[in-house]
């Protein structure tokens, strides 16, 4: 035999909140592994040394002159001082230049 | 940076892993020491270059930690080309020059011997300028890049003729001070010691309690401003050079600093006191000797 309850009449604790049932959704397929892409490679902010061709070098030591007469030509330098100031420059970039291809 | 995984296999410091990486970069290191040979008018074997480099590939090869992640190359590259310049720079050749131009060629030299302090990545074969990321070179770049070395080279070459003995260099570079004589205490000193005292960077921010970056970043700032201010017009008015926040902690006396002299003075002035400097160091050479 059941015996029916009765007589309960508060409402239920409010601290006890409902929750939906937790449901699940088809599981999608799983995206297979793609090669990097080429622009995806980490880009330096500077460039890794390699040997300068002979026009890129010309080009640089063009430059280089355009740069000196601008310059010195505001400062009232002896054409010894100059030459010095220029050669010095070329020297050092010269210097920093690999031009031999590696052996 | 790529892994280099060529020497993966060998246990660092190993006579095989040392053998195994001179045989394969000894030619890469000789053509470093010919580069530099070239570019100083000197001979690669006759004035033992070819030497410098061939011991500082083994020394690079004997600590050379494939762990680490770095190319050797990439390691060992500015050590080789410092060794070889310093090699050079001891040899008989690099004083005396080698035809009538020996003057400035000599100059030259010691200037550039210089520039590759004051800007080692010039030893990595890079140009001392940030490039900013995802642009290629361009012309504006590198010209920039080429003022900042003129600007150097000039500084470096005024403060080695005004060591000499010649008064007249001290007018021939009279805008030179001048521009420097109107920079900040803390920029005049910087210079001062990087160029006339010839101190590291690393130096002078050891001295002054700093770290390296922050000097070789206000040293950037100076040189951009100084090569600007020679290419404008002598009327235009200079921007004033702002200091780093780090810098303005420092306390400098500025009752005597070393360029405050050229600040106003005109051509004849300052003939006259480098006249009188000269003079009076003379007369104490004499008077201690």
């Amino acid at each position: 035999m059941v015996k029916k309850i009765d007589g309960i009449t508060s409402s239920p604790s409010s601290s006890v909140k409902e929750t939906s049932a937790t449901s699940t959704s088809g599981v999608k397929a799983v995206n297979s592994v793609n090669a990097a892409d080429a622009d995806s490679s980490v880009k330096r902010v500077r460039k890794a040394t390699r040997p300068m061709t002979a026009e890129e070098r010309a080009t640089l030591f063009r430059l280089l002159n355009e740069e000196a007469d601008k310059m010195l030509e505001q400062e009232k330098l002896s054409p010894e001082t100059k030459e010095t100031v220029k050669i010095a420059v070329r020297m050092a970039i010269d210097a920093s230049i690999l031009d031999e291809p590696d052996k | 940076m790529e892994k280099d995984f060529t020497y993966i296999d060998f246990e660092m410091g190993s006579d095989e892993l040392v053998a195994k990486i001179v045989a394969d970069h000894q030619g890469w290191s000789i053509s470093i020491a010919k580069c530099i040979a070239k570019a100083w008018n000197m001979d690669w074997q006759l004035d033992g270059l070819d030497g410098a480099a061939f011991e500082a590939l083994i020394y690079c090869a004997k600590r050379f930690d494939n762990k680490m992640g770095i190319p050797f190359r990439g390691y060992a590259h500015r050590r080789i080309h410092e060794a070889c310049a310093a090699e050079a720079r001891q040899c008989k050749r690099w004083q005396y020059g080698t035809n009538e131009m020996s003057q400035i060629e000599c100059d030259a030299r010691e200037v550039a011997f210089r520039l590759f302090e004051l800007f080692p990545e010039l030893r990595d074969g890079l140009l001392p300028i940030e490039q900013p990321e995802n642009e290629s070179l361009t012309e504006n770049t590198l010209r920039g890049s080429i003022k900042h070395l003129l600007a150097s080279a000039s500084l470096l070459t005024s403060f080695q003729k005004t060591s000499t003995d010649n008064p007249e260099y001290a007018v021939e570079f009279r805008r030179m001070f001048q521009i420097i004589a109107n920079m900040d205490a803390i920029h005049q000193m910087i210079l001062w010691l990087i160029y006339w005292q010839g101190q590291s960077m690393r130096a002078v921010a050891s001295d002054w309690g700093l770290d390296e970056l922050a000097i070789i970043r206000e040293h950037q700032s100076i040189i951009e401003y100084v090569s600007n201010r020679m290419t404008e017009s002598r009327k235009a008015k200079p921007v004033p050079l702002k200091i780093r926040p780090k810098l303005r902690k420092l306390k400098i006396d500025e009752t005597n600093l070393p360029f405050s002299r050229f600040k106003v003075a005109s051509p004849v002035v300052i003939f006259l006191l480098a006249t009188a400097q000269l003079l009076s160091n003379t007369l104490f050479a004499n008077l201690l000797g």
